[in-house]
């Protein structure tokens, strides 16, 4: 089973099938790394590519996710072992006041489909809770979303939080949602701003790299 | 010309003296209480005791003296609650919350919430067994439609406005889905499990269908607009590709509309937020008369003119004169004024066009801001139009 239909069924959001493909390459002595950075990472760069060219829409950026986790949850004891590392772990979490959810999943599952690790905290998060979250799992980048306008003051208060935490200077806050802008997000404080999520996967890139710099 | 030729003259694609105006006679042009109080006092008013009427959305209900200094040309014409009135809200740790009658936890954090949002849906599994023990809200409870038309009568024979009816069962066959299965999880339902969705969907047209035809034998003969919502649009893109729509969203729409027009002559105005520029066409083949809102902040929405010349032949728009997201909260009382005036320009010219900002009027508008946008409905909306 060769890597390009692995990738090719992920994209056409057959879970069973990138599954399948990926346990016969598992077999075939492929390893699951491999198998993550050269077919599961580009099949969802595809999926993102084709959403941010509306031709997927989110039921099938969705299908395909749903193929990404499920290959994951083959590959991931096997990766463990391995030693892999993610491309980054990022703390997700939309606002306190706000129970807008889908936004941030679309950030939340480009991500991951593009090798990092996400720990979403849900929505309605308070800013002790980023702030905990990030200190917990040594995350570096955390991303804040906002639907409300009503709730920007929440995201302003959040991303202080995160300054004035013992984990400022090494974590980098990406901020988005409909109300956002990127002039509003410096006005806050934040580090970076994505009207959408590939942008916000290149800005997560961006901003890592510039961390570990 | 009294408001509610101002409001039909304009529905039927003709210049009225001027272009008729809107605040709270569809369920999202309407004010949240915070910004109604504001309001009040822009207009020298002392603090007063305010109705809600819409409590998930904590919108005010305007009382006659704001609406008349205003302008506003239209009155709503609501179904009652079921029997047994709203469900009571409960505080449970940081969130108050209710049950509604779809069988889902709505909450608003206690911190910092003003909306009560979705937090649980009613249907955990996407099977036609779950679907099959779902127990759907009933349309023939009469208490919905109690002295509905001694309402619509009073108001017809003493007012001199244009009527909204608005029917609660009667809306949301993809926003259902939405609310019964959760945003993400609806979403991939459409793909992942279409016999499922369909099969919900064709339930809910069903139960929208026979809630409009108990409206209708009420107050159809009454009403010059019906209100339908629905949701197809996010920020930057429509929730689905057209092709999804046409294929497992729009023949119910279609049904539910046909069986609107079948009973009445009111316009049907079909509410959907987002960027729905795509399935215009498309709505206008399936009946409907009036979009609501241009949402100029979402995709493709922006070139407000280009609507006009494209579409605004066979379809009316209904809202879309401010931003809601930036310009109304954010913006000055001269940006106020300049997008409501440029919003005009492009959308009034011919009529077809009801004034009413994008979305609802949030808490954190003051009252000075929305004075100045309703002023400008009245200045900048004489016709002929001045710069158009």
């Amino acid at each position: 089973m060769d890597l390009s239909t692995i990738k090719q069924r992920l994209v056409e959001g057959d879970a069973q099938g990138t599954v399948d493909a990926a346990r016969e390459a598992l077999a075939s002595d492929i390893p699951a790394e491999a198998i993550l950075r050269d077919a599961l990472i580009p099949g969802m760069e595809e999926v993102g590519d084709l959403f941010a060219r509306n031709e997927y829409f989110v039921p099938e950026l969705l299908l395909s996710a749903r193929a990404m986790h499920t290959a994951l949850d083959v590959l991931r004891p096997l990766l463990v072992g391995g030693g892999y590392q993610p491309a980054g772990k990022v703390v997700m979490g939309t606002v306190q006041g706000d129970l807008h959810d889908i936004g941030k999943k679309l950030v939340a599952i480009m991500l991951e489909g593009t090798g990092f690790e996400v720990i979403d905290l849900g929505t309605n998060v308070a800013p002790e809770r980023f702030v905990e979250a990030t200190r917990e799992n040594g995350a570096t980048l955390v991303g804040l979303s906002a639907l409300l306008t009503t709730t920007l003051p929440a995201m302003e208060e959040t991303v202080r939080a995160i300054h004035q935490a013992e984990v400022a200077g090494e974590v980098r806050v990406m901020v988005g949602g409909a109300p956002v802008t990127d002039s509003f997000a410096r006005q806050i404080g934040a580090d970076g701003y994505a009207p959408d999520a590939s942008t916000a996967v290149a800005l997560a890139r961006r901003l890592l790299g510039s961390t570990a710099g | 010309m009294n408001p509610r030729e101002r409001v039909l003259t304009a529905l039927n694609h003709e210049e009225p003296d001027r272009i008729p105006i809107d605040l709270g006679s569809i369920r999202v042009t309407g004010i949240h209480t915070d910004a109604y109080a504001s309001l009040l006092s822009a207009m020298g008013r002392g603090s007063e005791e305010i109705e809600i009427v819409d409590r998930s959305q904590g919108l005010a209900g305007p009382d006659e003296r704001v609406l008349e200094a205003l302008g506003v040309d239209c009155r709503p014409v609501w179904t009652n609650p079921p029997s047994g009135g709203e469900p009571p809200v409960t505080q449970e740790g940081d969130y108050e919350f209710y049950i509604d009658e779809w069988g889902c936890r709505v909450s608003r954090p206690r911190k910092s919430g003003f909306y009560f949002d979705l937090t649980e849906p009613a249907i955990s599994e996407p099977s036609l067994e779950a679907l099959e023990k779902f127990v759907w809200p009933n349309p023939d409870d009469p208490a919905r439609y109690q002295g509905l038309r001694a309402r619509a009568q009073r108001l017809r024979q003493e007012t001199p406005y244009a009527l909204v009816g608005h029917c609660d069962l009667g809306n949301d066959v993809l926003g259902g889905l939405m609310h019964v299965r959760g945003y993400t999880e609806s979403m991939l339902d459409l793909a992942a499990n279409p016999d499922f969705a369909q099969a919900f969907m064709e339930g809910a047209a069903r139960l929208a269908e026979r809630a409009w035809g108990h409206f209708l034998d009420e107050v159809g003969d009454l009403v010059d607009v019906v209100a339908f919502y629905e949701d197809l649009g996010m920020q930057d893109r429509p929730l689905m590709s057209l092709a999804m729509y046409r294929r497992l969203v729009k023949p119910f729409h279609a049904q539910i509309i046909a069986a609107i027009h079948r009973r009445s002559q009111a316009k049907v105005l079909f509410h959907s937020d987002g960027a729905v520029a795509g399935f215009i066409p498309d709505l206008i083949e399936i009946g409907v008369d009036i979009l609501n809102p241009v949402q100029v902040s979402a995709a493709g929405m922006e070139d407000t003119a280009a609507l006009k010349r494209l579409y605004g032949k066979e379809l009316a728009f209904w809202g879309g004169a401010c931003d809601s997201q930036r310009v109304l909260p954010f913006g000055s009382l001269e940006e106020v004024r300049q997008e409501a005036r440029r919003r005009i320009a492009d959308l009034a010219p011919g009529g077809g066009f009801v004034f009413a900002p994008v979305h609802n009027i949030q808490r954190d508008v003051s009252g000075d801001k929305v004075l100045a946008l309703y002023e400008t409905a009245r200045e900048a909306g004489r016709y002929p139009i001045a710069g158009a």
